[in-house]
């Protein structure tokens, strides 16, 4: 007797977090499709974050072009406004770097001897040698940044956390997350200035590289509890 | 009191009043629950019932799927230098393909600035082009140290687009190229460089006015 009770009870724990979870109110679906037309009509390409289905999307044309999942979700302050908010700044640690293409002199014009054997010297590296390529790739991207929105909402990005020193460092941004950005909000606060922020946990760090590649400085997008 | 004492009194007092702020901020920060968007006002003034917002609803995913690009489209990854031809939902080709270096060329003396970078975001094809000649920017000189000529006859160069060049807006193209081993990396000036077999595929298949999303 006790043994059904008890998966019964078991069951409608389970089942509960679905049952609580409302489906979007239809206004509120309204308000999205709405956004989202006129952010299509433009030939910009918008990220759209929906915090309910933990998903975030790349669209351009109302079309999907990539999504990724959401691993793990938490918020600081005030929703965020049913509008569109404009990236104002991407920032990270190591940004990367633009490597700076320097005009090689026509041939036969005049050079310093140094300068001549340098480049003799080069040519015979190249001839050996697989050419390392100065260019800014998907690898150079970092995987942990911040998305500063024109709403005063900050979206911190991070990979989830696989070896040891990766999760040490998850450690250290959770316990900054509880601790340092309630009092930062609090100081804005006081200073009547927006301030919200939005963590997100990606699943790799190839995702979080593409988001960072993806979303240039004023790109718009949509936050929505959908 | 003595002195430790007034040490270990303030200490606390001070440790009390760091964790009465902490409190008071976890709880000012805390999410509050989802407020429900105003009605747009075409619907506010009218009629409001929910039936005659799930119309709403319905008659917006019409214009949003009235969007989507009919026919052949083409979608290319410049992070993974991958180019996608897709007829609806359905990829009809996967090529590999080289898109922009993102590296900076400065005109020595300080002038003009290029960054080589694929442009992103939705563009159309406006040219198809067989055997393609390529007329040859004042970058391609300046990389090289030369002077950018002024008789346009001497900026022709032929046989290095490939055999077909697909533009899609401000001097940008699809075209093939002479370095097929360096296809997969971002390499390129701006432009999306394909190899030949997928190259004629992908002319073929698009035409002129046919989506291109580049992200």
């Amino acid at each position: 007797m006790r043994k059904p009770a008890a998966l019964a009870c078991l069951g409608f724990l389970l089942a509960a977090p679905a049952l609580g979870q409302k489906p979007p109110s239809p206004a509120l679906r309204d308000r999205f499709l709405r956004e989202d037309l006129a952010l299509a009509k433009t030939s910009s390409l918008y990220f759209v974050l929906q915090l309910k289905s933990r998903t975030m999307s790349l669209r351009a044309g109302g079309l999907t072009l990539r999504e990724w999942t959401v691993a793990g979700l938490r918020a600081w302050g005030a929703q965020q406004p049913f509008e569109p908010l404009a990236i104002e700044k991407k920032s990270t640690l190591f940004p990367p770097k633009r490597s700076e293409i320097i005009p090689t002199p026509e041939e036969g014009a005049e050079t310093a001897p140094a300068e001549k054997a340098a480049k003799k010297e080069k040519k015979e590296k190249q001839k050996t040698q697989v050419p390392e390529l100065e260019a800014l790739e998907l690898k150079d991207m970092p995987s942990r940044f911040i998305l500063f929105l024109s709403d005063g909402t900050r979206v911190y990005l991070r990979p989830r956390a696989q070896k040891f020193l990766a999760r040490v460092a998850s450690f250290g941004h959770s316990l900054s997350w509880y601790s340092w950005v309630p009092l930062k909000r609090l100081w804005f606060r006081l200073r009547k200035k927006p301030f919200s922020a939005i963590d997100l946990k990606l699943q790799s760090a190839e995702d979080c590289r593409s988001i960072y590649w993806s979303l240039a400085e004023g790109a718009k997008g949509l936050i929505f509890p959908l | 009191m003595s002195r430790k004492k007034i040490i270990l009194f303030s200490l606390g007092i001070s440790l009390a009043l760091l964790v009465i702020i902490e409190a008071v901020a976890i709880v000012a920060a805390l999410p509050r629950a989802a407020a429900e968007p105003p009605l747009p006002p075409d619907l506010a003034r009218g009629k409001t019932g929910a039936a005659s917002l799930e119309a709403d609803i319905a008659s917006l995913q019409k214009k949003i799927q009235a969007l989507y690009p009919r026919g052949n489209f083409i979608v290319v990854d410049s992070a993974r230098n991958v180019l996608l031809l897709k007829k609806n939902s359905e990829v009809i080709r996967q090529a590999v393909v080289s898109c922009g270096s993102g590296s900076v060329l400065e005109e020595p003396g300080g002038g003009r600035k290029w960054i080589f970078d694929t442009p992103r975001g939705a563009f159309q094809v406006e040219s198809k082009l067989l055997n393609p000649t390529w007329v040859k920017p004042d970058w391609a000189f300046i990389e090289e140290g030369k002077k950018p000529p002024e008789k346009r006859e001497e900026r022709m160069e032929s046989g290095v687009l490939g055999d077909y060049a697909l533009g899609f807006g401000e001097g940008f193209f699809i075209h093939g190229t002479l370095y097929t081993r360096l296809l997969g990396r971002s390499v390129t000036h701006g432009c999306i460089r394909v190899g030949d077999a997928d190259l004629k595929a992908i002319y073929e298949a698009a035409s002129i006015g046919a989506k291109i999303f580049i992200f």
